[in-house]
């Protein structure tokens, strides 16, 4: 039977900013995306009146940093005036005791602000996000904590904090007493891109990021369970091909053989902060229609690329010409399309991040 | 609040009783509440349907201070635990009009019903055909007979004798988890 999207999107992940008060290395949201124009205030108003009339539940608020456009509460209450629910992605140094009391007044519609830190000490930290970004950071949990508002971290790991890993699990648990964060990988998209060279882990660092958080994982269940990619889940996805090779037996979805790791597609969309509809903000690529233009109904269920992509859970990776001689496509999802796309070009292609075979150091191509 | 037998404590509850208080669980919506030692032993009294003279009596005589004092107090704990939803006011749900929860959005509806979301709660309430009937019926405010009668209208294959508490029982519910709301009213309608 064919797979059927849902009415209207779940929820939308806009970027209300590409201005941000950091330089962040490996920022996907950088180089050609900060020559686009922000939307005016009106224009995110309206749209959150057409996404509450499609149906949708949830706006996620991301950037740029969020923080930095002057009318954030304004979209914040029109996000509430519109019976959604909101998200805050930040980078958490503009998070002024001000800002957490506003935020405390509208706490029952926000299910997370999510802040960003890169390191266990300023030298890592700003290495990456830039000087005084630390301790600017801090205040802003602080702030956040004090006001007993829904937080949660992001830590994007790569080349330059992968050796402060253990110690920034330390931080967040220990210290910060935080107990569910999630933990990525650098993309290799915008400033990711451009930065590529440095920011790209070694083989053998980045099977050190896996051995860190599933030992953290073992002692801590389910703390660092935040996000969906990134070292913990694709060391868990190695540990258990590994385990069905070894016994015979498999208990993967019957969705394995085709690339339907990602189902972004069928349930979220994304904003850029000029207005532009794309199915991710890691496939900005694919331009779906623009905000006040296009109606969101419309773009959901008709446009082109979100059709389209929502056919590449039908294919099958056998039919990939790079994937045709693997044994284990029978455990393979694909992965990312975003990160299939920023490393190969072509969205239609598996992530080679993700890919049993380039671990193992059998792919003809990849080795990670 | 003189009608005390029209109280009663929310079947929905799990109470965790403390010396200085209690911790109450709403397992239908989730919700935490921390309680007084006096909310918690007023809670209880209402559990067991004891009589108001018997609370007054036996709070006065707790509290050494006026009766009218003991009144003010146990009045206001009533109204914390009704805003809180931890006992219900029954006399209050059969006479008050039904209205939708002005938060709530409809995301989806087709010819099998629709689905609601709540976002105050973070929740979401999926509805038949006649559940999505009598949820529109609560755009105007109706009472849950005049909502009977109408759903009566509408689905005549339903049988009669039990529209009326299938209707209550849907209308309790919603009311729960805070889809639909009862607005006091004025007007008699008659229930």
């Amino acid at each position: 039977m064919d797979r059927r999207p849902l009415k209207s999107p779940e929820s939308i992940i806009a970027a209300i900013t590409g201005h941000c008060n950091l330089a962040c290395k490996y920022c996907f949201y950088a180089d050609e995306m900060v020559a686009l124009k922000d939307l005016p205030t009106k224009s995110w108003l309206d749209f959150f009146s057409e996404a509450k009339e499609a149906g949708v539940m949830k706006i996620t608020l991301s950037g740029g940093e969020v923080f930095a456009r002057k009318d954030i509460f304004e979209l914040i209450d029109g996000i509430i005036k519109n019976k959604m629910r909101f998200n805050v992605l930040t980078n958490g140094t503009l998070i002024t005791a001000d800002f957490a009391r506003a935020l405390a007044r509208v706490r029952q519609r926000c299910d997370y602000i999510q802040v960003s830190v890169d390191g266990s000490k300023p030298e890592t930290h700003d290495a990456i996000r830039g000087a005084g970004s630390f301790i600017m950071m801090l205040k802003g949990i602080e702030n956040l904590k004090k006001h007993s508002l829904p937080w949660t971290v992001r830590v994007t790991i790569n080349k330059l904090n992968v050796h402060d890993l253990e110690a920034i699990l330390d931080l967040l648990y220990k210290k910060l007493e935080l107990r569910n964060f999630g933990v990525n990988e650098a993309f290799p998209r915008g400033a990711g891109h451009c930065n590529h060279s440095s920011l790209e882990m070694s083989k053998a660092e980045r099977r050190h990021a896996f051995q860190v958080m599933q030992d953290f994982d073992k002692t801590h269940p389910g703390v660092a369970a935040g996000a969906a990619s990134g070292p913990l889940v694709i060391a868990n996805l190695i540990n258990k091909i590994d385990d069905a090779r070894q016994s015979g037996k498999s208990d993967f979805s019957y969705q394995t053989g085709h690339l339907s790791g990602c189902n972004i597609m069928w349930k979220d969309l994304s904003v850029l902060h000029d207005g532009t509809y794309v199915p991710c903000h890691q496939l900005p690529q694919i331009n779906l229609g623009k905000v006040g233009k296009d109606s969101l109904r419309d773009v959901w269920r008709n446009s082109t690329g979100l059709v389209e992509l929502r056919k590449r859970h039908k294919i099958a990776i056998s039919s990939i010409h790079h994937c045709q001689k693997c044994d284990y496509i029978k455990y393979c999802t694909g992965g990312c399309p975003g990160v299939a796309h920023a490393v190969t070009g072509d969205v239609n292609m598996i992530n080679p991040r993700d890919c049993y075979r380039a671990y193992i150091g059998e792919d003809p191509v990849y080795d990670y | 609040m003189e009608n005390m037998s029209d109280l009663t404590i929310n079947p929905n509850l799990q109470i965790e009783v403390f010396a200085d208080g209690s911790l109450v669980l709403n397992i239908k919506t989730r919700e935490v509440f921390e309680i007084s030692a006096d909310e918690s032993w007023l809670l209880m009294q209402i559990k067991s349907s004891n009589s108001r003279k018997n609370i007054k009596t036996s709070l006065f005589d707790k509290m050494h201070v006026s009766p009218s004092r003991v009144d003010k107090y146990i009045n206001r704990m009533y109204n914390d635990l009704l805003k809180k939803k931890l006992i219900i006011d029954r006399g209050e749900f059969m006479k008050g009009e039904y209205i939708q929860n002005p938060a709530v959005n409809l995301r989806e509806e087709d010819e099998d019903g629709a689905l609601l979301f709540n976002p105050d709660s973070n929740r979401i309430q999926l509805l038949n055909n006649t559940g999505f009937f009598i949820w529109k019926l609560c755009s105007e405010g109706k009472t849950s007979l005049e909502i009977s009668e109408a759903v009566k209208l509408e689905f005549s294959d339903v049988p009669e004798e039990q529209v009326n508490e299938d209707v209550k029982q849907f209308l309790d519910e919603m009311t729960e988890i805070g889809f639909v709301e009862i607005a006091k009213t004025k007007k008699s309608k008659g229930v």
